[in-house]
């Protein structure tokens, strides 16, 4: 009798772990966050296809503001896809793959866009080709503190 | 009896290395290029790889035959824009073909990159000093299999437009097999060579010299004024008024389209001094519109540029005289 109480305890058990897993897989899938780049980011590395150039050029001065309102400016100036401010989005709210930066007064920029975490930190990952096409650049920022 | 087996002792060894040599004889030969030393801009020229086949097969295996297709790669400036303009066939005793280039959709299973970023890491640009190529690989549409002993000759024709720029540059050539694709430790059936210099005449612009030591050169070859561009002043090709220094700085003229001045940059600050690379080697990157400070509406065309000392006295521009070096944004 008393190894019966046993069995049916350990399957009790067992049944509510099973069921409490469940729900917390479910609702991890389902939970993926809407990506905010809003903040002031700063460059940590630049590559000219394929080839460093972060030690080579002065990239310090040079930032991109993303306002929480949708504008964003920037502050120096150096080789990008933009050179005066406007308006951004993000062409997936929850998966981006495209940055679009629209500078006031002229046509929207398509930029390759990915959102990684390296060491702990966000980056903002931009590929871009401001001059020519076969010319491409890969802008790592991470966020100012 | 002692001696019996002894001497049996080196038969096996010797039967041992002949079959080692034996199997690891079969693949390809080295080719031969045949190619004119210059061709017409825009016109098609005809480059001839001359190649053989060594088949030896274990004929004991379960299968000795050796089924492969025929690979063919070519390196060539960008600027011929050969993926549309080259036609690169063969001929063989075992058929005749015009072959397919392989897409960048495809990746070369060795190496996990596309086929033309894969052979540019195994073969990269030989004897070139400027990196302004494209490989591009072929690959023959037929299996062709080979048995024990049938060793074949081969000529591949490789036919393109040149491009329009009179240029100064060596080409690169790979032929291989589809089985053994760009292995990296594979040599027997791995072949690849660069051709002697081969000169574009009768286009446009200035020669633009791959192979010989620059004075001075601007890379990427392709780019505009928004790009970031990299000046090299190499002070060991020759000896120059500013060889005695390792303060040496750009003094710079943007020109637009109308051949006018927009703008100079001549600063002898840390703005315009190159770096010391080592070598007598000296590098300055910079943002052609920052250099110059140009306003959003103006675009530069060209620019004309020389380098000096500390004091701006000294000047080193083309051909090692005071005359500036020219360079022009294009993207062709």
């Amino acid at each position: 009798m008393k190894r019966k109480k046993y069995i049916i305890f350990y399957l009790l058990f067992a049944v509510l772990t099973i069921a409490s897993c469940k729900s917390e897989i479910a609702d991890t899938i389902t939970d993926e966050t809407v990506k905010d780049i809003s903040g002031t980011w700063k460059v940590v590395s630049l590559t000219r296809n394929g080839e460093s150039l972060t030690q080579r050029i002065d990239l310090s001065k040079f930032k991109v503001i993303f306002k929480s309102d949708g504008t964003y400016t920037l502050e120096d100036k150096l080789a990008f896809a933009v050179s005066d401010p406007g308006t951004y989005n993000l062409n997936d709210p929850q998966y981006p793959y495209s940055l679009i930066l629209t500078p006031t007064g002229k046509d929207a920029e398509k930029i390759s866009f990915q959102y990684p975490i390296i060491e702990g930190k966000r980056q903002l990952s931009l590929t871009i080709s401001p001059g020519c096409t076969g010319n491409i650049y890969q802008y790592n920022f991470v966020k100012e503190n | 009896m002692k001696r019996f087996i002894k001497n049996a002792r080196y038969l096996y060894l010797l039967i041992g290395v002949a079959v080692v040599i034996f199997l690891t004889q079969c693949g390809l030969n080295p080719f031969s290029i045949e190619m004119a030393a210059s061709g017409n801009a825009n016109e098609v020229s005809t480059f001839l790889l001359h190649g053989s086949t060594m088949s030896r097969i274990d004929n004991n295996q379960a299968n000795p035959t050796y089924a492969t297709r025929l690979l063919v790669g070519i390196m060539v400036p960008k600027s011929w824009n050969a993926k549309q303009q080259a036609v690169v066939s063969f001929t063989s005793p075992k058929g005749d073909e015009t072959m397919t280039l392989i897409p960048d959709s495809e990746i070369e299973p060795v190496s996990g990159q596309n086929w033309s970023a894969a052979a540019k890491k195994r073969f990269g640009i030989g004897p070139n000093l400027v990196d302004d190529f494209e490989w591009l690989i072929y690959r023959s549409t037929k299996v062709y299999t080979f048995v024990n002993n049938e060793d074949i000759n081969f000529d591949v024709k490789v036919s393109c437009k040149l491009g329009p720029e009179n240029m100064l540059v060596k080409l690169g050539f790979y032929i291989g097999s589809s089985r053994e694709n760009l292995r990296p430790d594979d040599t027997d059936y791995t072949k690849f060579a660069f051709s002697n210099q081969f000169e574009v005449t009768n286009g446009t612009g200035e020669l633009i010299d791959f192979i010989n030591p620059q004075l001075s050169k601007i890379e990427p070859v392709k780019s505009l004024d928004n790009d970031i561009v990299t000046f090299t002043f190499d002070s060991g090709v020759t000896n120059t008024s500013l060889s005695d220094t390792d303060d040496i700085y750009l003094c710079a003229t943007a020109y637009d389209a109308m051949n006018a001045v927009i703008a100079e940059s001549c600063e002898r600050t840390a703005k315009n001094k190159l770096n010391a690379l080592g070598g007598k080697k000296y590098r300055i990157d910079a943002w052609p519109r920052g250099l110059f400070n140009i306003a959003p509406e103006v675009a530069i065309s060209r620019i004309e540029y020389y380098y000096t000392d500390v004091t701006g006295t000294k000047r080193v521009g083309y051909g090692n005289t005071a005359d500036p070096f020219r360079f022009t944004f294009s993207c062709n």
